[in-house]
Order: C-alpha cells, then sequence, then structure tokens
C-alpha cells in the first residue's frame, strides 16, 4: 500500500511484498540478491542525457524510487524523492553486494559503458517483468532526449503521466487465496563442487546465439525455449555429476525456473510476481539420455504450470507472513532466522537456475537504435553457475553468472549448442 | 573473428583466449573495447568508528558509577582498579580491532600486552602484592607476548604450512611452561627447579618431531587424509 501519495508532507511508505521480504534477511556483505538488466544501443551512451533520462523515468516508478528502512518488527521501502539516484561507469562485478546507506539509498544501480545502458536491481524491488519495463521505459526516454520520437506502449511508459496504482499493489496478497498450501515435499538436491572466487569477484560468461535457430531446434523436440534450455542445463549439471559420481547422494538434479504469475493472475505490478518450479531427475534411477531429461521437464512443468497449483505454493507462504506470532517477532530475530532458512532450506532443493525472461518486443521506430538486451542473475550464495535468457529481434543472450574458477557447466552446455549446429559468440568479464 | 579450436564458439575480438577451456587465441587482432571495464565496485564497509565509539561509551558507564560508588561510600578503598583495568582489557580485546582500519595484528598483540600488564599491575597495586607482580606475572606476560609475536611474525614473513605453525605453538607452549615453572619455584624457594615442566615437554617433543616429519612427506599426508577423514 502506497500511503499519501499526494501529500508532500508525510515520506510516503510501503510494505515489502511476499517475495521481497527475504533479501534485505539474506544481504551480506559478500552477497545480495541481485540482477541485471542490459540494452546495448548502436551508438555510444551520453552519461549527461542519461541522467536527465533517469531523473525523468524513476519519478513515474514510486516503487523503484525508495530506500530501505528498518522497523521493529519488518524492513519497509520508504520514498526517496529528495535523493538523486547518480548514472555511473559500469564496473567488472555485476550485481555486486548492495548496502542500504550506498548509492544514495536507492536499492537500483544504472551504469553506462560504451554503447550499453545496464541497471542493477536489488530483487526486493521488482521481478525480471517489473524490471525490464523499467529498463525500455528509461531507455525510450534516452533515445527521446536523443531527438528521436518514440512513442509509449509495447512495455514502454509515458513517464509524464501519474502512476497507476494497480502498478505498485501486492499482487501475492491479492491472489493467494487456496485453500491447498505449499508444494509437494521436495528432496534434497545435489550441488556440485567448485573453486570460490574473491570476495568481490564475479564470473560472467556469455553467450550470444540465434534466437531463430533455438525456436527451431525446440520445435523440432516439440518443447518451449525455456524447456528445451532448461534440457540442457540439466544435461551439463548431469555430465558434471556423472565426474563426481552419479550415485553419490545427493542424487537429484534439479533445476529452478522462475514463473512470471502476471500470466496466470491478472496483474499489472511493477514489483515481484513470480514464482518457481523445481522440475529434475533423480540419478539413483539410472542413466539420463537428454531427451529423457526434457520429457521429465516437460511433464513437471505442464502438470504444474496453472493457476491453481501456483496459487497454493503462493499462498503458503502468504500464510506465513501473516501468522501473528511471526509477525511480532522482532526484526534482528526474523532476520536471523530468515538467513539461515535461506542460505540452507533456500538452497535445499535445486542445483541451479534458469530464469527466462522471454522475447523483449520495442516500438518499431525502436528497433534499429537498439542491438541487444541482456539478462544477469546475481551469482548464487552456494558454488554453481545460474543462467539467465533473455531475446530480442534474432538475438538470444544467454549469461552464466556464478563465484566460482571452473567453466565445466558453460563449456558443456555450448558446446552442446555447437554440436546441434547452433554458432555462439562467446563474451565474458574474466581475464 | 577469433574462434576458439578446441570449443568451437566464436570469440569476441577482445578475448586473449577462450574463457571455457583457457585456449589462447592465436590470432593477432587490434585492440578493442573489452565486454567490461576492469573497475570493480568496492562495497563499503561497516560504519566500524560509530559502531567502536557507541561501544566504548557503553563501556564507560559502568566505570563512571563503579568509581562514584568507590568515593562515595568506600574512600580511600580503591577497588575501582579492578573495573577499570578489566574494561581496559575488555576494550583492547574487542572493541580496539574494531576501531582501526587496517588489521594489525603485532600492535594489537603489544597493547593487549601492555593492558594485562597494567591490569595485573593495578590488582598487585590494590592488594600490596608487588613481589608476585614482579616474579611471576611480569615475566610471564613478556613471555607469552614475545612468543605470540614472534609467531605472528613467523606466520606472516614465512607462511608456513598448517603442521609446522601447530609444531611452532607447540614449542611455544613448552616455553611457556618452562617459563611458568621456573618463576613459581623462584618465587617459593627462590631457586630454580624446574618439575612438571619437564613432563609437559617431554610429552610435546615427539609430537612436534611427528608434526615436523609429515610436514615433509606429502604422501604420507595424503594416505592419512584418506584414513583419517570424517
Ligand atoms: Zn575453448
Amino acid at each position: 500500500m502506497l500511503r499519501k501519495i499526494e501529500e508532500k508532507k508525510y515520506r510516503h511508505w510501503f510494505k515489502l511484498d511476499n517475495a521481497a521480504k527475504i533479501y534485505p534477511a539474506a544481504n551480506t556483505r559478500r552477497w545480495s540478491g541481485m540482477f541485471r538488466l542490459s540494452v546495448t544501443l548502436n551508438e555510444k551512451i551520453d552519461p549527461v542525457i542519461l541522467q536527465e533520462a533517469l531523473v525523468a523515468t524513476i519519478k513515474r516508478f514510486p516503487s523503484f524510487n525508495i530506500r530501505m528502512g528498518k522497523g521493529i518488527f519488518w524492513y519497509y521501502f520508504e520514498s526517496n524523492i529528495r535523493k538523486r539516484l547518480q548514472v555511473k561507469p559500469d564496473i567488472n562485478n555485476p550485481c555486486a553486494p548492495i548496502r542500504w546507506k550506498d548509492n544514495n539509498g536507492f536499492l537500483l544501480r544504472v551504469f553506462y559503458y560504451d554503447k550499453r545502458i545496464a541497471i542493477d536491481f536489488f530483487h526486493s524491488l521488482t521481478d525480471g517483468t517489473g524490471a525490464m519495463v523499467f529498463l525500455k521505459t528509461l531507455t525510450a526516454r534516452y533515445l527521446t532526449l536523443k531527438g528521436y520520437e518514440i512513442p509509449t506502449g509495447e512495455g514502454i511508459l509515458d513517464v509524464e503521466e501519474k502512476p497507476d496504482k494497480e502498478e505498485y499493489e501486492d499482487s501475492f496478497v491479492k491472489y493467494a487465496n487456496s485453500r491447498q498450501r505449499g508444494r509437494p515435499k521436495e528432496p534434497k538436491a545435489y550441488h556440485m563442487k567448485g573453486t570460490g572466487l574473491d570476495d568481490l569477484d564475479i564470473s560472467i560468461i556469455t553467450g550470444i546465439v540465434s534466437l531463430e535457430k533455438i525456436k527451431q531446434l525446440a520445435k523440432e523436440h516439440h518443447a518451449t525455449i525455456t524447456e528445451y534450455l532448461a534440457a540442457i542445463l540439466l544435461y551439463s549439471f548431469y555430465k558434471q555429476k556423472e565426474k563426481e559420481g552419479l550415485y553419490k547422494k545427493p542424487t537429484r538434479i534439479a533445476v529452478s525456473i522462475p514463473v512470471n504469475l502476471r500470466n496466470y493472475f491478472k496483474s499489472n505490478t511493477k514489483r515481484n510476481f513470480s514464482t518457481f518450479l523445481n522440475p529434475g531427475i533423480d540419478t539413483i534411477l539410472g542413466e539420463y539420455t537428454m531427451e529423457e531429461m526434457l520429457r521429465q521437464i516437460q511433464y513437471f512443468m505442464k502438470a504444474n504450470l496453472n493457476d491453481k497449483v501456483l496459487n497454493a505454493m503462493m499462498t503458503q507462504n502468504v500464510i506465513l507472513e501473516r501468522n501473528l506470532f511471526i509477525r511480532i517477532v522482532p526484526l534482528f530475530i526474523k532476520n536471523f532466522i530468515m538467513s539461515l532458512a535461506h542460505d540452507t532450506i533456500g538452497y535445499r532443493p535445486i542445483t541451479t537456475v534458469i530464469s527466462n525472461i522471454g522475447i523483449v518486443t520495442v516500438p518499431p521506430e525502436m528497433k534499429e537504435l537498439v542491438n541487444r538486451f541482456e539478462f544477469i542473475l546475481g551469482p548464487a550464495k552456494i558454488r554453481t553457475p545460474y543462467l539467465a535468457v533473455v531475446s530480442y529481434e534474432d538475438t538470444l543472450v544467454l549469461n552464466f553468472t556464478s563465484k566460482i574458477q571452473e567453466t565445466d557447466i558453460e563449456r558443456t552446455f555450448f558446446t552442446y549448442l555447437i554440436k546441434q549446429g547452433i554458432p555462439v559468440k562467446i563474451e565474458s568479464n574474466r581475464e | 573473428m577469433p574462434y576458439c579450436v578446441k570449443c568451437g564458439v566464436e570469440l569476441d575480438n577482445s578475448a586473449k583466449k577462450c574463457v571455457l577451456c583457457n585456449t589462447k587465441v592465436m590470432m593477432e587482432l587490434p585492440d578493442e573495447i573489452p565486454p567490461y571495464p576492469k573497475e570493480k565496485l568496492e562495497i563499503s564497509q561497516l560504519n566500524r568508528g560509530y559502531f567502536s565509539i557507541l561501544l566504548t561509551m557503553i563501556l564507560l558507564v559502568p566505570n563512571l558509577a563503579c568509581l562514584v560508588i568507590n568515593l562515595i561510600y568506600t574512600p580511600g578503598v580503591y577497588w575501582m582498579y579492578y573495573v577499570f583495568g578489566g574494561s581496559l582489557l575488555l576494550w583492547m580485546i574487542f572493541i580496539f580491532p574494531m576501531a582501526i582500519k587496517k588489521k594489525r595484528p603485532l600492535l594489537h598483540i603489544f597493547l593487549l600486552f601492555l593492558s594485562a600488564t597494567l591490569y595485573l599491575l593495578l590488582i598487585a597495586l590494590a592488594l600490596s602484592g608487588m613481589r608476585w607482580f614482579l616474579l611471576i606475572a611480569l615475566p610471564i606476560c613478556i613471555t607469552v607476548m614475545s612468543l605470540l609475536y614472534l609467531i605472528i611474525l613467523i606466520v606472516i614473513k614465512k607462511k608456513p604450512g598448517k603442521l609446522k605453525t601447530v609444531s611452532i605453538s607447540l614449542i611455544a607452549v613448552i616455553i611457556i611452561c618452562l617459563v611458568t615453572d621456573g618463576v613459581i619455584d623462584y618465587y617459593i624457594y627462590s631457586d630454580i627447579q624446574l618439575s612438571w615442566s619437564y613432563i609437559v615437554a617431554a610429552s610435546i617433543i615427539p609430537v612436534i618431531i611427528g608434526l615436523v616429519l609429515l610436514a615433509g612427506n606429502k604422501k604420507l599426508q595424503n594416505e592419512l587424509i584418506k584414513k583419517l577423514h570424517i
């Protein structure tokens, strides 16, 4: 709820949504729940104009124009209109940890580098869908200031317009009403071994492929792009597990796939509104072929991707936060328990994550000005690579992020694509 | 455009090697803008200065209270020493490392030694027991401090392995035992006749020899880890 938006006397504030609550608790000096969206244009970025565009854009997004506040029982977001969010030159370690006091209190960081505009978002603010609207609106505003005529629509908001209440509603609270709570019990999943990087470092390995070719390949296997890429990722971890011992416990390999709940419940929120499904295989049953892994993922997705099952999953969490006994626990104790839960239970049922925010569309006027979009997930606290996917026109960008030195998963993944006849271009922030 | 001959992937023009397999790029290419800059975002640290001042204030409160009580109720008998010395020691152990920006173990050890000695001196003054302070407390303090100093110096400069560090520490334990035994003897009998410290030394020395031998033998280490791992 946004209180007193008109009245300047009070700073308006609102509660963190259900998915947002875990991130400040799990935040440490070494790790923050972050993700990055970036756009590469066809011309060099002008930081002065970008700054101007940012000032106009952030006003349009009240749920982004905030800083973190600490209450006795919960964190809250408080409007941060008096401070200014500054654009900065890009960094080598995207998704670096965030501190509440840094960056004038803002929970997002805007960078520029050569032809790229990049934004690191703290996950409490929003999910990939909400963040993409912000990036597209900022980019459109930037291009408008550069003198191009860019219309609104296609996920680009008019920055002059007043924000609609629906855009910053907590959709979890609105829709979670299932009588069934929670998800079926999930066994402990395999976590790969790896050598950690230095605290500040993050490994980013980007693969750029043709969307059309991947689409074709997925179609041949009667699968969606996400399912097909998830299967290759699962295959890569399967190959890794083979090296470490296929029958060594835990034997389940599970890939966590975030699900955009806006596709199943009518919501226009720019805040978090997603959950995740964890399909996978159990190698105790024997050896798997790539095709079998793909089928396992598909069956699981088909069985669970519907509003009823998804509602039950989110109701579980919403019920928890409504519980009076949980609510009256002081924040520092909640923090302690939640961070512990995040570090243990949170990673227990998953081996890795693949997040696909799908195909980004822009108005025709913007098309020839934009080269590509990129999506980067912040690294896991455990030592495993995560995969983030986004497509634009014919460019599908696959981004692996991790805090480990080894690149075996990435190599298996990309050479698999090469073997299927798909050319891959690799970029990285590594030396 | 460069390709990795092993993986078959196309590489960025700025790449010197393939990140997937570390194969070097053979093509000579003009320098191009790499995909990411070199500069890393540094994370600001917790405001330690503020925090340490806060803790110092908290520590000052009981001290002031005790001082007032001491002056009003028991003038002439200064038990305040204990509280003050203890607080100083606490401050040195916990708050001082927080207040300084860089880790400075050698300085920390020295200041710890000073405050511990001062604390003992205050107790000695309060109990008018200068003799045990000079004969027992001071020598032991000096020995412990100089040994710690030496060990930290060796660890920082020479970077010995875990096994060697343990051996050095065990030698230090022997020396501390010998000194303690010696000064107590001298305090009681005004004569040094080492007794129990011999037993300690005799039982530790074989362990040290074993560790030193083990440190030089990688194969044996590997074998032991294999058989004994939990
Ligand atoms: Zn290679």
